[in-house]
């Protein structure tokens, strides 16, 4: 067990340690473009965690993010690239709408069955993208970008057509949504209960299924060797399948939170990108839940952070994508590189001697 | 070139696999790495192939330090290894996968060039292979030879063969080892890993003898057999005897197999071990991989084909078709062992796993992950994943790589549970092995099974002449 702790601080040391490297290296290039680094980053932190107003958005945020992570990573694990998690938003933003327009809109069923619609579509969209890939031999990259598209283009036809504002079809969305639908906040401290939980509990989910069960220890065997896997008399293709399914319920849930506590109606491209963050996301955290959680907070304050850099210090708007984007780049150079750990060992070794 | 390995030490986690290991081999020689499984010769080998990166430790090759091996640089250095699992492209055509690497392939591709070099070394090594299969359509042993010829065709002076035997046939080992034989008279090194001693006193000129990632003794040859055996387990080695009850030929299992179109039967007994012997790419290679996948290939009783939900395969080639590379010996148990569960008893299945490690002598943890084990080690973990229940086991080589006492460890196990099961199929290059623990034998020639019949019933002769193809009468 001492074994084991002293492992898991190693592990965390290094992350923190290459954490404050891609930091580093990305205020170099603040600096290189001519804006205060230092200065940035306060007003980030001040614009994302100081404020009721802002650390609620935080939230709803990381949960979204956190949720398109989640179902990276149970794909990653199958071994699979789910291109397709943007549609499978946009699908399970979909489902949350269509109830939401029906007769349940405005009583307080709706809230549950949002919730249970936009896993069905987002799980059956995803589960198209494994159909594709095991029966179709399609690629499931190919697949699965096929499938954004043709998500896109669903909500832009509904949104123009069969669910068009009264008189009016403009892109700018759908009718707003009835109140009853929208996820509520608890109290006045706009605490979003509802993204909290569902993702919160998918954690736990997630975290369970590959703790304990022999599904999750099957995805990731799948994921391992899939001739392996049919040796012992399992069908491969039926665990790649499951793996779509839950990914698609996952990050479904995401489309859902994006219509209840965002947009309140359907717009075109409701995704908003934050699928493929996902996979950033999965990716640097070493397709660990708990990490992707942390590390989707802390894109989330870049996010609404970054948005109060335009007003507060007079910068581009497109800065904060640039900060995000070159952290993540430094971090996986960093990492590739291990330029962290042989920091650690540089910096122990001196300490050592001295 | 001389290459001398200085204090190498690796671990794996908890394991070591390299404990201060200190060789120096002299240029031009065949020296031999003899040792039980898990003893780490391979991983000694893999850093002089650049594949693994000592933890200490240095190698130097005609006396001058080399700093930071990859890949790269043991192939600069002209250094190739052929491995136990074959380095190649699965989906490429042979004349792809000899092309790949290749020094001829420059950025103009000289397909003529290459194509004639590939047919030069084939004759030259009478290995006849046909250059348009694809790779996976290939035996294991096949597929070392066209790694083997694109080594030598690359340069290589010092070429590492790792546990080569498994895979080569009598006939084509003698002429490998022949050609090797003329590439040291030119300076080339030859380092062999195995754990066969006759090979070693064979063809090697010097052996080192490594026990549990220690060296224990570099020797010149010839040494006795006896003394070796001593080295490698250190200590006197117990004669084990195998008990084998021979069963009766009651023929009340048949079994169908598909061959050249028609449908053969072949009579068997239940409780019987049939051994299934050729050379390579005789056939001998897909038997068992049909038997298990393919759906006309069936076995019948007196109530019908038996379900092959209840057949236990082990296939020769562990971490494509057997073992999930990244996963630990544990989960790998909890695999075999919770296929209709739905929640795992991680504590019932450690102690589980912690039994069938000390039980098949497995080294490695639980939490040793299966590509970070040595061949014999992989091997060992296959068998012990196979459930008790089930009805029929089939094998391929399944001694594939591993020591003596390994071997006759997993053949005591495997006649104990015969008579428990429907029965029991193995195939393999080795005639002691099928003559020694065969009930039933069935020779592979060409494509086709050339002879069936007890084991009672035919010659050890008889059975080299007919996998050779020197068939006078067909038994059956």
């Amino acid at each position: 067990m001492a074994g084991m702790n002293r492992f898991y601080s190693k592990d965390s040391l290094e992350n923190l340690m290459a954490f404050g490297l891609a930091l580093f290296c990305t205020s170099i290039l603040l600096v290189l473009l001519g804006v205060s680094p230092w200065s940035t980053f306060i007003a980030i932190l001040e614009g994302s965690v100081l404020g009721l107003d802002s650390l609620s958005r935080v939230f709803v945020i990381t949960s979204i993010m956190s949720l398109s992570a989640f179902a990276l990573i149970v794909t990653f694990s199958c071994n699979m690239w789910n291109i397709g998690v943007e549609g499978q938003m946009m699908l399970g933003a979909i489902g949350a709408v269509f109830v939401a327009r029906s007769f349940i809109g405005d009583t307080l069923l709706s809230i549950p069955f949002m919730i249970i619609a936009a896993m069905c579509f987002g799980g059956i969209f995803g589960l198209i993208c494994g159909l594709l890939k095991t029966k179709g031999s399609v690629h499931e990259i190919f697949a699965g970008l096929g499938l954004d598209f043709v998500a896109a283009g669903l909500i832009v036809y509904l949104v123009i057509g069969p669910w068009k504002k009264e008189g009016i079809a403009s892109t700018s969305g759908t009718d707003i949504i009835p109140e009853m639908s929208w996820f509520p906040h608890l109290f006045d401290f706009k605490f979003p209960i509802i993204p909290i939980l569902l993702f919160g509990s998918m954690y736990l989910i997630l975290r369970f299924i590959y703790a304990k069960t022999s599904l999750g220890l099957k995805l990731k065997s799948v994921g391992s060797n899939t001739n392996a896997f049919s040796r012992l008399g399992l069908s491969p293709d039926m665990y790649i399948l499951f793996g779509f399914l839950i990914a698609g319920a996952v990050v479904g849930l995401a489309g859902a939170i994006q219509v209840g506590s965002i947009y309140h109606k359907l717009v075109p491209y409701i995704s908003g990108g934050y699928g493929f963050l996902g996979i950033l996301i999965a990716l640097v955290s070493g397709r660990k839940l708990s990490i992707a959680i942390v590390v989707s907070a802390f894109f989330a304050c870049l996010v609404v952070g970054g948005s109060t850099l335009q007003i507060k210090l007079g910068l581009h708007a497109s800065l904060p994508g640039i900060i995000q984007a070159s952290i993540v780049l430094f971090w996986l150079m960093i990492k590739a590189s291990s330029v962290h750990i042989k920091l650690i060992n540089a910096v122990s070794k001196s300490y050592g001697h001295s | 070139m001389k290459i001398t390995f200085d204090s190498i030490t690796k671990r794996y986690g908890e394991l070591i696999a390299n404990d201060a290991v200190t060789v120096s081999i002299e240029s031009g020689t065949i020296h031999a790495i003899i040792g039980e499984n898990g003893a780490g010769k391979s991983t000694l080998v893999k850093m002089l192939s650049g594949q693994v990166t000592p933890d200490s430790g240095s190698i130097a090759i005609d006396d001058k330090v080399i700093k930071g091996f990859s890949t790269h640089s043991a192939i600069e250095l002209g250094i190739g290894l052929l491995g136990q699992d074959p380095m190649d492209f699965k989906n490429l055509t042979v004349m792809q996968s000899f092309t790949v690497g290749h020094r001829l392939n420059t950025s103009m591709m000289r397909n003529g060039l290459l194509r004639q070099e590939f047919e030069r070394l084939n004759s030259v090594y009478a290995f006849n292979i046909d250059p348009k299969k694809k790779i996976y359509q290939l035996s294991i042993g096949e597929r070392q030879q066209v790694e083997l010829m694109r080594l030598l065709s690359n340069g290589a002076k010092v070429i590492i063969l790792d546990e080569p035997n498994s895979g080569f046939s009598l006939e084509q080992k003698s002429k490998v080892f022949d050609a090797l034989d003329g590439l040291t008279e030119e300076g080339c090194t030859v380092i062999l890993v195995s754990h066969k001693l006759e090979d070693v006193l064979e063809y090697a000129s010097s052996v080192s003898i490594m026990r549990k990632g220690t060296l224990v003794d570099t020797l010149d040859l010839p040494q006795s057999p006896g003394h070796l055996v001593d080295l490698m387990f250190g200590g006197h080695q117990e004669e084990s005897v195998l008990q084998t009850e021979s069963v009766t030929d009651t023929q009340n299992l048949v079994a169908k197999v598909q061959q050249s179109g028609q449908t053969i039967d072949l009579n068997l007994s239940k409780g019987m071990m049939v051994g299934a012997i050729g050379l390579q790419g005789s056939g001998v290679d897909t038997f068992l991989r049909n038997m298990f996948y393919d759906k006309s290939f069936l076995l019948t009783d007196a109530e019908g084909p038996i379900d092959k939900s209840s057949f236990g395969y082990v296939p020769a080639d562990r971490l494509e078709r057997g073992l999930f590379p990244e996963l630990s010996i544990l989960d790998h148990h909890a695999l075999s062992s919770t296929l209709g569960h739905n929640v795992i008893d991680w504590t019932q299945i450690r102690s589980m796993c912690e039994d069938l490690i000390r039980e098949y002598g497995i080294i490695g943890t639980p939490e040793t992950k299966a590509h970070e084990l040595s061949g014999g080690n992989q091997q060992r973990l296959m068998l012990s994943m196979m459930r008790s229940d089930i009805n029929v086991a089939m094998l391929e080589h399944p001694t594939r790589g591993l020591d003596i006492q390994s071997a006759d460890y997993i053949w005591d196990k495997l006649l104990n549970d015969k008579l428990s099961r429907t029965v029991t199929l193995f195939s393999s290059y080795d005639v002691d092995e099928i003559w020694n623990y065969s009930d039933y034998v069935l020779c592979f020639h060409g494509e086709d099974i050339v002879a069936s019949c007890s084991i009672n019933s035919i010659s050890k002769t008889d059975i080299i002449n007919n996998i050779a193809g020197n068939v006078i009468g067909r038994d059956e």
